[in-house]
């Protein structure tokens, strides 16, 4: 909400427009006060040619009256001249003496004969002769009586003028009404126009979005052909994708090897495991060549010979099972992951170390086996390295929400600083960070991130745990191991 | 109205001519002058052709010119002669034309007659809801308590006019009797030449009160109540001689003022006149003798007697 109202953060295609309106509401503003200041002076200039000439009509046939102070013939005069026409209604009207006592007026009842004249010359500043009460709708207006060149009374007009300030009112609305539908069409213009100017921005901005994927596509031909700044713009951002695609086909080129690199040291391994068991198999055939008649002989070193070769069926199993893995996609079912105890098993009796396996998946599970099993034998393999001789690696696997989690704990010294540094990247980084160090767990990163997953570890010099999150995909597909 | 003057043009030549003639200011060729320019003046009399001057004053509605039309009709007819209607704003102006016999009759107030007795002579008198007479009215506002002059103490006052008897000498009488002067009863009192502009003045507020012909006022509460609704009739005058129709002594006796006489009395039988006398809310014309003004001619003299 708060960053709807932040108007640093709204699209370019709202802010221009906003910023139209904006500036037509400014040209508005003074174009009205223009309109209406002009308007106002047009209509005072109207009503002091109007009460000019009314009051100057009006002067030229009282002058005698007032001069012989007759009542009734000023009270006739101005009873049977009070209409004005032309909207303004009757005039409210007073002559008033040259003492300023009135003489008669058009409403006697509120003006009396004899009452003086200050509340109304109250509504004049000290020289106009027309003002205009905008409050009551009314204008006043005054003209003084001169005979012989003496002042020999004044003659009061007021009258309604509420028509002159509606057509103000009036204008103002027809102004704002206007311009109000100019700003909203130039508004719904300015967006428009921004909107046709940067929709190659969208197509850019589409395309990396994609672009945080995978392969990043370029941007297709027909907008690249423009002259324009876009143009030139895709052809450059078209170059960069290329670079970049390039670079995302090294790094899988690299983890492919380095996954071959970890069969390898697999094989080793596996190698290992098959050669011990064949160095007793040999001395108990040799054995048996020799005392193959004494049947204690012959039953213990048949006996040796089954375990060995038994030995050597699980461990060619396994690689077995591992080799069609590859081959066909499958869902993760228990048996891949106690697969891994029995990958793992050789390295860790290699270096004496003991391996805590404990696993709580008993059934098929809606994740790949394939690369499960691959993070899981190489943070297995992580740990064992890390780990000194006569320690124990501990393997837990179990189910945390709709996920599956992996924590793989050693008591090793610790994650190297570019390990923490691999992990730590809030998004998986395109390639190792330095050649040679911890491709296996750049190579875990990806292949987390790949599955949508988390990683997350916790180190101290007493040891490392790592604990992989992956969330169970919604289509379970089941396929069970051959 | 032009003919008059062009006489009256022609007579002042005649005797400026004279004066220019004998070049010094000699006394017996002035005389001769002055002899020969009023000979012309009483010559036009005479002459059967000029109109009939009838002077009206505002003692009634004057400002009705559908009247004023059949009036000057029904009179042509009737007199067989053209009749000219002479209106003036005051009293003063038609009575004093009256009595200096420039115009052959008018419609005057009660009061100047009394004032003119003996140079002038009664025509007619109007006949109104069956008799001569008439009441003055005091008005004040529609709603205000007040019972006679007492009350309208501090007003400001409409008068119709200073020679009229409902619109001023009854007040002044009323005043008269209380040893006061309409200045220091009323704070302010103006003369609004008319009966029907007092009306107007207290209807509107211009004035308190104001005195004013109970005739004209019974007639306009029909011709317009706007009026008259905004005002009440606090005090009436007792009855007294309705304003009459009158001439020049000099001329009573002449037969254009007997026909003149005879065409007001048959109005009533006559179409038109009858439309005149409708239009006036009169019943008719009739002779009647000047005692009907007694009562004016003693309040004349009280009014005189307290100055």
């Amino acid at each position: 909400m708060a960053t709807m109202l932040d108007p640093r953060r709204w699209p370019l295609a709202v802010k221009v427009p906003a910023l139209v309106a904006l500036l037509m509401l400014g040209v508005s503003v003074i174009i009205t006060n223009a309109v209406l200041s002009r308007l106002k002076e047009l209509q005072q200039r109207q009503l002091a040619t109007l009460s000019a000439t009314y009051l100057d009509s009006m002067a030229a046939s009282l002058t005698p009256y007032v001069l012989r102070e007759d009542v009734w013939e000023v009270f006739d005069a101005i009873d049977r001249r009070q209409s004005l026409g032309g909207g303004f209604g009757r005039a409210n009207l007073t002559v008033v003496d040259g003492r300023g006592r009135t003489l008669a007026s058009s409403n006697p009842r509120q003006t009396p004969i004899g009452s003086s004249d200050t509340a109304l010359a109250e509504h004049f500043d000290s020289n106009a002769n027309v003002e205009v009460d905008e409050e009551r709708g009314r204008a006043y207006a005054r003209k003084v009586l001169t005979y012989q060149g003496r002042t020999i009374g004044h003659i009061y007009a007021d009258f309604d003028v509420s028509h002159l300030l509606k057509e103000r009112t009036d204008v103002l609305g027809t102004l704002i009404v206007t311009n109000a539908i100019m700003a909203l069409m130039l508004a719904a213009l300015g967006y428009w126009t921004i909107r046709r100017m940067l929709s190659p921005l969208g197509i850019l901005s589409r395309h990396l979005d994609q672009g945080t994927r995978g392969f990043i596509h370029p941007v297709s031909a027909s907008s690249t052909s423009s002259d324009s700044e876009f143009g030139r713009l895709f052809k450059r951002y078209n170059a960069m994708a290329e670079a970049l695609n390039e670079r995302e086909t090294l790094a899988r080129q690299l983890a492919a090897e380095e996954r071959l690199a970890s069969l390898g040291r697999l094989a080793s391994s596996v190698a290992h495991e098959i050669n011990n068991p064949l160095g007793g198999m040999l001395n108990a055939i040799d054995t048996l060549k020799q005392h193959g008649e004494r049947p204690s002989v012959r039953i213990q070193s048949l006996d040796l010979i089954d375990r060995g070769l038994r030995g050597i069926r699980d461990v060619v199993r396994t690689v077995l099972a591992t080799y069609r893995a590859e081959r066909e996609p499958h869902n993760l079912t228990a048996a891949d992951l106690n697969d891994m105890r029995l990958l793992l098993g050789p390295e860790a009796a290699r270096r004496h170390i003991r391996i805590d396996w404990t696993n709580r998946v008993a059934d098929e599970i809606a994740l790949p086996a394939v690369p499960v099993r691959q993070i899981l034998l190489n943070i297995g393999l992580n740990a064992i390295a890390a780990s000194n001789e006569g320690g124990s690696v501990a393997f837990e696997l179990g189910f945390e929400e709709r996920s599956l989690r992996l924590t793989v704990s050693d008591e090793g010294p610790g994650l190297p600083p570019h390990a923490r540094r691999i992990l730590d990247e809030p998004r998986p980084p395109a390639t190792p960070f330095e050649e040679g160090s911890g491709l296996g767990l750049w190579l875990i990163r990806r292949m987390v991130a790949d599955l949508g997953g988390k990683i997350g570890y916790r180190s101290s010099a007493q040891g490392t745990g790592i604990t992989v999150m992956l969330p169970l995909r919604k289509d379970v597909e089941v396929r069970h191991v051959a | 109205m032009r003919t008059s003057k062009e006489h009256r043009r022609r007579c002042l030549t005649i005797m400026q001519r004279h004066i220019r003639s004998v070049g010094a200011l000699h006394r017996r060729h002035l005389l001769k002058g002055a002899t020969a320019a009023f000979a012309c003046m009483a010559s036009r009399r005479s002459l059967a052709d000029t109109p009939f001057t009838f002077g009206l004053t505002p003692v009634f509605l004057t400002s009705d010119l559908v009247l004023l039309e059949a009036l000057q009709g029904y009179l042509e007819r009737a007199l067989s002669m053209p009749v000219r209607l002479v209106l003036r704003r005051t009293y003063q102006e038609i009575s004093s034309q009256l009595v200096a016999g420039q115009i052959d009759a008018a419609w005057i107030c009660g009061y100047p007659f009394v004032s003119y007795s003996t140079r002038l002579a009664l025509v007619a008198v109007p006949v109104w809801r069956g008799t001569k007479y008439y009441q003055a009215y005091l008005l004040s506002a529609a709603g205000r308590t007040a019972n006679g002059i007492d009350d309208l103490a501090g007003d400001t006052h409409a008068f119709s006019d200073p020679d009229s008897n409902s619109g001023y000498l009854v007040t002044r009488a009323l005043l008269a009797e209380r040893k006061r002067r309409p200045e220091s009863h009323f704070t302010r009192s103006f003369f609004t030449y008319g009966h029907r502009n007092v009306v107007r003045a207290v209807a509107t507020g211009l004035a308190q009160s104001g005195s004013v012909d109970g005739y004209v006022w019974e007639v306009m509460t029909e011709t317009e109540p706007d009026l008259t609704l905004n005002t009440q009739v606090i005090w009436k005058s007792e009855w007294t001689g309705f304003p009459p129709i009158a001439t020049s002594a000099g001329f009573a006796a002449n037969a254009r003022i007997l026909r003149f006489n005879a065409a007001l009395r048959s109005m009533h039988g006559d179409d038109l006149g009858r439309k005149v006398l409708s239009l006036l809310r009169l019943d008719g014309f009739d002779d009647a003798s000047p005692d009907l003004f007694k009562g004016i001619a003693e309040r004349v003299d009280l009014v005189r007697r307290s100055e």
